[in-house]
């Protein structure tokens, strides 16, 4: 698809980068509680 | 070709004979789902310790066919309808063999009635798993398999629809990307029916006396095969959905459409291989089959979803865009359609699903990370967030416009359907976060009393009442905002205006 350039999709970019923000945080907070569970921390 | 009408509105040549099995399973779909959103109701007003509504026994029974209303009998009528409308009507084609889609609505219907039934007389209070050696009335598995039957013969008279409309030439080059998602979706629930078939045939026969009992690890593997799988079929019908959803109310087609058929073949290669992290407790497997199966193969699924994550909104954002919305970063989100039902809708489901139960699915369905979460609330919070923020949002958009299209009635009380994705998707994110963090804390899934009823007790954080107070209460307005729905459904079909 040909895009002009105030067509390509910039928001939504931004807006996959903020769910991989979130996916990161969330998967470093559950491996964090595990291995205090664990006494590995 | 008396046969068929021409759509007032898409200019598709829709066959009346598949019209009918539209409206027919949709309807069906719509009634189980009430059923299970009142069950998920009292379901609520249980776990909700502060008001703890029902007795032990009559919360499992009530669970046990809350789940099959909504996990299995909700989703799939609907789609036996989403894929009688992807074949016949958007491919312009006649639908093959009308009866035996017939053949496939009667036999859901009874199998789901025969399971309604004995579950509600107290035949089969084993939960949705039904794990042996619990076991049911053999009438509870006969249901389950002509319900699985039933679905498999509505999946045969899709392809053999395909394969009429190809031979036909109702439609030239590639298949449409939404019949694709559907097809796949299809093959899926091949899969995933085949192995409903395969567990559940043994497990009547031990029922019945005929057989010695079941290999409980055995049961677990194949019965996850279908009982998580069948949650694929959705995920897979939800993509295909959100891409109708985009066509349909902002006009949008993917940017690429090679890339997101390539996601969903990872789709049906790897999908159903995520079913077995539900047996990474389990110490019956070895660690290397587990890692292999769900930190590895369950990846390249995860992959089809991020590109599909990407797609959607990429899409619907260009379609804007193209209309004119192209100033400063979000001005294309501002001005999207936010009072049109299927718009809201799709991006509520994608943020529920993507933010939600996405996320969550990878970071618990992790070997590691399982023992975290395995039989406690963070569970149903992450499968709340993908079957019922994510597809039943998604699907109740699609309904939106099967309504007018199908059914040939402009959706009653419009005002209502503005906000009733909102009255249902926020509150149901919120119940399912609140969920999870309950279950973070300890709080046990599929338990009739958290404070224990068996001899011993528990003390909790004080996080937990707050949480669990936020559950309910945001579970009671998802449950009204469902009722909303169900309203504007039937009142549509009963005093919708007709189109002409």
């Amino acid at each position: 698809m040909d895009l002009k350039p105030e067509e390509h999709p910039k928001g939504s970019f931004i807006l996959v980068l903020i769910f991989f923000a979130i996916f990161m945080g969330m998967y470093l907070l559950n491996w964090k509680q595990l291995s205090e569970i664990w006494h590995v921390g | 070709m008396s046969e068929f009408r021409t759509c007032s509105i898409t200019g598709l040549k829709v066959h009346l004979p598949a019209e009918k099995l539209i409206k027919i399973n949709a309807v069906t779909a719509i009634v189980f789902l009430l059923v299970g959103g009142i069950l998920g109701l009292l379901m609520v007003l249980t776990r909700w310790q502060a008001v703890h509504l029902l007795p032990a026994e009559l919360f499992y029974r009530l669970l046990t066919l809350h789940g099959i209303a909504m996990l299995v009998a909700w989703i799939i009528f609907w789609e036996m309808a989403a894929l009688y409308l992807t074949s016949a009507v958007l491919l312009n084609s006649r639908l093959a063999v009308p009866w035996v889609g017939w053949l496939q609505y009667l036999l859901m219907l009874v199998g789901g009635g025969i399971v309604t039934v004995i579950v509600l007389i107290g035949g089969a209070d084993v939960m949705f798993t039904s794990y042996v050696p619990l076991k049911a009335h053999p009438l509870y598995y006969l249901g389950v398999i002509l319900f699985a039957v039933g679905a498999i013969l509505g999946c045969v008279v899709f392809f053999a629809t395909v394969v009429v409309a190809k031979t036909e030439g109702t439609y030239t080059g590639s298949l449409p990307l939404v019949t694709y998602g559907a097809a796949c979706a299809a093959i899926i629930a091949i899969i995933t029916l085949s192995h409903g078939a395969i567990v559940f045939i043994p497990t009547l026969l031990w029922s019945a006396g005929l057989i010695p009992p079941m290999d409980a690890e055995v049961y677990r593997l194949i019965f996850w095969g279908f009982g998580h799988s069948s949650q694929q079929i959705n995920v897979c019908t939800m993509v295909a959905v959100w891409y109708m959803l985009g066509s349909l109310t902002v006009g949008s087609s993917p940017l690429n459409e090679k890339v997101c058929r390539t996601a969903f073949v990872l789709y049906v290669l790897f999908i159903c291989i995520a079913s077995e992290h539900h047996i990474l407790v389990d110490p019956g497997f070895s660690a290397a089959h587990k890692s292999w199966n769900t930190s590895y193969f369950m990846h390249l699924a995860v992959l089809a979803s991020m590109i599909h994550a990407f797609s959607v909104p990429a899409a619907t954002e260009v379609a804007l865009r193209k209309k004119g919305y192209t100033r400063g970063t979000f001005e294309w989100l501002k001005k999207a359609p936010w009072g049109n039902p299927g718009w809201s809708s799709l991006f509520l489901s994608l943020v529920g699903f993507g933010f939600l139960g996405g996320t969550t699915g990878v970071i618990y369905g992790t070997e590691q990370l399982n023992i975290l979460s395995h039989n406690n609330l963070r569970i149903p919070g992450h499968f709340h967030a993908t079957v019922v923020a994510g597809t039943t949002l998604a699907f109740m958009g699609g309904t939106y416009y099967v309504l007018p299209l199908i059914f040939q009635r402009e959706v009653a009380f419009p005002g209502l359907a503005k906000i009733q994705p909102y009255l249902f998707g926020i509150p149901i994110m919120l119940f399912s976060t609140f969920m999870m963090v309950a279950g973070g804390f300890g709080v046990a899934r599929r338990s009739a009393d958290m404070y224990g009823s068996g001899g011993f007790s528990v003390e909790y954080s004080p996080i937990v009442d707050i949480s669990l107070s936020i559950m309910g209460l945001s579970g009671v307005v998802a449950c009204l905002g469902g009722a909303a729905f169900c309203v504007i459904a039937v009142a549509t079909l009963l005093i919708g205006k007709k189109i002409s």
